[in-house]
C-alpha cells in the first residue's frame, strides 16, 4: 500500500516579540478608555459599567468611546489607524473594548 | 481588555490572542445580553461583570504569553508519512482538514503546482488575520493540492489568496456570526483555459475546476487564516464552501454588456478573480413579460426582501450581487439598459416607508433605544434623503448612494430566473485581482 509523505499545511506565524505594558495594580486613579463597536446597546453597557466602576473605585477616570470613532463602522480603518495617537492624547492608561458577539 | 458576550465569545477572543501569542484579558457577560432589557442587564453588570473588569485590567501578565512560531515545522519538513487513510485521520485529529478526503499534500505534488507560478514559494502575499500568519505561495500550493485542484489552477488560486490577504476584503471579520462564506467570481480568458463554468448548474458540484478551487478558499481559509468553528469563527449556523462562478462573457459580447471585470477597471483580455462575502442567497426567482421594467420591478420586490433597514442605518456601505441568466440579461440590454441602467434602477426603487425602516432597523439591539430617522440624518450618519419629511409613509432607500451592485452574466442561458447575493459591509468587501500567469503559461498547458 502507497505511502504518503506529507507536509505541514498551516501557515507560520512570525515571532511575537512586543513586550506588554505594566499592567495597574489598582484602578485608583486610572484613565480608563472605552471602545465601543456601537453593538449590544453599548452606550448603555458602558455607562452602567463606568458607575459599577466609581462605586468601586471613586478615582477611576473614564474618556468616552465617542472620542474615538466607532472601532466597526464607515470609518474602522481610520479609527483603528489613529487609535494608538488618539489613546495617548487623552491619557489613557488601560482599555476597555466592547462587546465581542 | 474586551467584554465578551457569554463563554462562546470569550473562547474566541482568548482564541485570537493565543494565536497571536497574547493571553488577552476578557471579561465576560452572562448570558445572551440581546435577549435581555436593560434592568436585567445592568444588575448583571453590577453583579457579575465588573468585578472581573477590574481584575482583569489589574491582574499580572499571565507566563504563557510565550513566542508562538516555536517548534512549528519547516516548509519542506515531513510531519507525517502513511496511507491515504492514515493521512486523513492525521489532518482530522490536527484539524487541518474540512471533513471530506484531502489530497495528501506531497513535495512532489507541491512541486507540480509551484511549476505553474514564476513566483517564490516563500513570497508572502500577506499576513493572514486571525492567525497572523503568512499566506505564502508555498502554503497557497499545499492547500491547493489538499482541495483535489489541479496544478494549472494555481495563478487562480494565487490571486485567490492576495484577496484574502488584502485589509481592504476584511477577511480578518471572517468568523463573524452571520457565517459567510466567500462568491469567487472568474472573469476573463482563464475561464475557458480552466474549464470554469458558467453555463447551466454551473455552481452545483461535480465541474472540477467550480468545485476544487471552491474548496481550496474554505481550506486555507481553515489552515492559514485559521477560521476554526468553536473558536475563531463564531458563525451561528454555517455555510458549505461555494462553487466558482463564471460570467458568460460571450453572451455579454452578444448583448453588448461589459463583463464584471471591465466594469470594475480591468482590461477585458485580462483575467480577474473578484470576491465577495455572501450572506445569504435569494431565492433562484422567476421574473416574466416582455417589458423590462417588469422584470426590474420584480427584482427590486427581492431586494426589499433580502436588504435589511439597520444595513444602511449603520452606514454600512455594501458590494451586492445580481446573477441574472443570458435571457433575462439579454432582454433588459434589448430595451437599452446597461449593467450601470440595471443597478441605478434597483438602487432608485428600492425603498420603503419611513414607518417600516423605523421599525425594522430597531429590531435587533443595533441602535440605542429612542434612535430615530431624524435623529439619524441630524447626526449626519444619514444622507437628508432618509429624513425628507416627517411623514411616515415617505419613501426611503434600503441602500446607501456608495453600494455597489455587481451583476454577473451566469446559469441557464434560456430560464428566467434570477438571484441576489447579499453582502456583509466590511466583511468580505468586494475585492479583485489580476491573474499573473507564469511567463511559460501556454507552454505548460500544453504539456499539461
Amino acid at each position: 500500500m502507497s505511502k504518503y509523505e506529507v507536509v505541514f499545511p498551516l501557515g507560520r506565524r512570525e515571532r511575537q516579540t512586543r513586550e506588554r505594558a505594566p499592567r495597574p495594580r489598582t484602578l485608583d486613579g486610572v484613565t480608563i478608555g472605552e471602545l465601543s463597536n456601537h453593538k449590544f446597546d453599548s452606550e448603555f453597557v458602558f455607562e452602567s459599567v463606568e458607575k459599577a466602576i466609581l462605586k468601586r473605585i471613586p478615582t477611576a477616570k473614564f474618556v468616552s468611546s465617542e472620542r474615538f470613532g466607532n472601532t466597526y463602522g464607515p470609518s474602522e480603518s481610520e479609527v483603528i489607524r489613529d487609535l494608538p495617537e488618539n489613546l495617548r492624547r487623552h491619557g489613557v492608561d488601560v482599555v476597555i473594548s466592547g462587546m465581542a458577539g | 481588555m474586551t467584554i465578551a458576550i457569554d463563554q462562546g465569545f470569550t473562547r474566541s477572543v482568548k482564541a485570537i490572542g493565543r494565536q497571536a501569542g497574547l493571553d488577552l484579558r476578557v471579561a465576560t457577560y452572562p448570558g445572551v445580553i440581546s435577549t435581555h432589557e436593560r434592568a436585567t442587564i445592568a444588575r448583571n453588570i453590577e453583579d457579575i461583570l465588573v468585578d472581573q473588569i477590574v481584575k482583569q485590567l489589574t491582574a499580572e501578565g499571565s507566563p504563557d504569553e510565550t513566542p508562538v512560531a516555536a517548534g512549528e515545522p519547516g516548509d519542506r519538513d515531513i510531519v507525517f508519512t502513511g496511507t491515504f487513510e492514515e493521512v486523513n485521520e492525521y489532518f482530522l485529529r490536527n484539524l487541518w482538514s474540512d471533513g471530506l478526503p484531502v489530497v495528501p499534500p506531497t513535495l512532489e505534488k507541491i512541486e507540480e503546482f509551484l511549476k505553474f507560478t514564476d513566483r517564490s514559494p516563500d513570497e508572502v502575499l500577506g499576513i493572514m488575520h486571525p492567525s497572523l500568519a503568512a499566506g505564502t505561495v508555498w502554503n497557497v500550493a499545499v492547500n491547493g493540492v489538499m482541495a483535489g485542484c489541479r496544478p494549472e489552477y494555481m495563478p487562480v488560486l494565487l490571486a485567490i489568496a492576495e484577496v484574502m490577504a488584502d485589509p481592504e476584503y476584511g477577511l480578518k471579520h471572517g468568523g463573524s456570526t452571520p457565517g459567510w462564506e466567500a462568491l469567487i467570481i472568474v472573469n476573463g480568458p482563464i475561464r475557458a483555459q480552466l474549464g470554469i463554468d458558467d453555463g447551466q448548474g454551473a455552481q452545483r458540484p461535480g465541474n472540477q475546476a467550480n468545485t476544487s478551487i471552491g474548496r481550496f478558499y474554505r481550506l486555507f481559509a481553515r489552515n492559514v487564516p485559521r477560521f476554526l468553528p468553536g473558536s475563531t469563527d463564531m458563525a451561528t449556523f454555517g455555510q458549505m464552501f461555494r462553487a466558482v462562478l463564471a460570467e458568460n462573457e460571450r453572451a455579454c459580447d452578444e448583448m453588448g454588456w461589459r463583463p464584471l471585470h471591465v466594469t470594475r477597471g480591468f482590461k477585458p483580455d485580462e483575467s480577474v478573480v473578484t470576491i465577495t462575502s455572501v450572506r445569504t442567497t435569494s431565492d433562484p426567482f422567476t421574473t416574466a413579460g416582455e417589458t423590462a421594467e417588469r422584470h426590474l420591478d420584480y427584482i427590486v420586490d427581492w431586494v426589499k426582501r433580502m436588504i435589511e433597514p439597520y444595513q444602511s442605518s449603520r452606514g454600512y456601505v455594501e458590494t451586492h450581487v445580481l446573477q441574472l441568466t443570458p435571457v433575462i440579461a439579454s432582454l433588459l440590454a434589448r430595451a437599452g439598459y446597461s449593467k450601470e441602467d440595471v443597478a441605478a434602477y434597483l438602487m432608485k426603487n428600492a425603498v420603503v416607508p419611513a414607518r417600516y425602516y423605523e421599525w425594522s432597523m430597531m429590531q435587533a439591539d443595533h441602535h440605542t433605544p429612542g434612535t430615530t430617522l431624524a435623529g439619524l440624518v441630524e447626526k449626519g450618519e444619514l444622507p437628508r434623503e432618509w429624513h425628507l419629511s416627517d411623514d411616515p409613509e415617505r419613501p426611503v432607500p434600503l441602500l446607501l448612494p456608495q453600494s455597489q451592485w455587481l451583476i454577473v452574466i451566469a446559469g441557464d442561458p434560456l430560464r428566467n430566473r434570477s438571484c441576489i447575493y447579499r453582502q456583509n459591509f466590511k466583511q468580505g468587501y468586494a475585492t479583485s485581482r489580476s491573474v499573473r500567469l507564469p511567463a511559460k503559461w501556454e507552454e505548460l498547458r500544453r504539456q499539461g
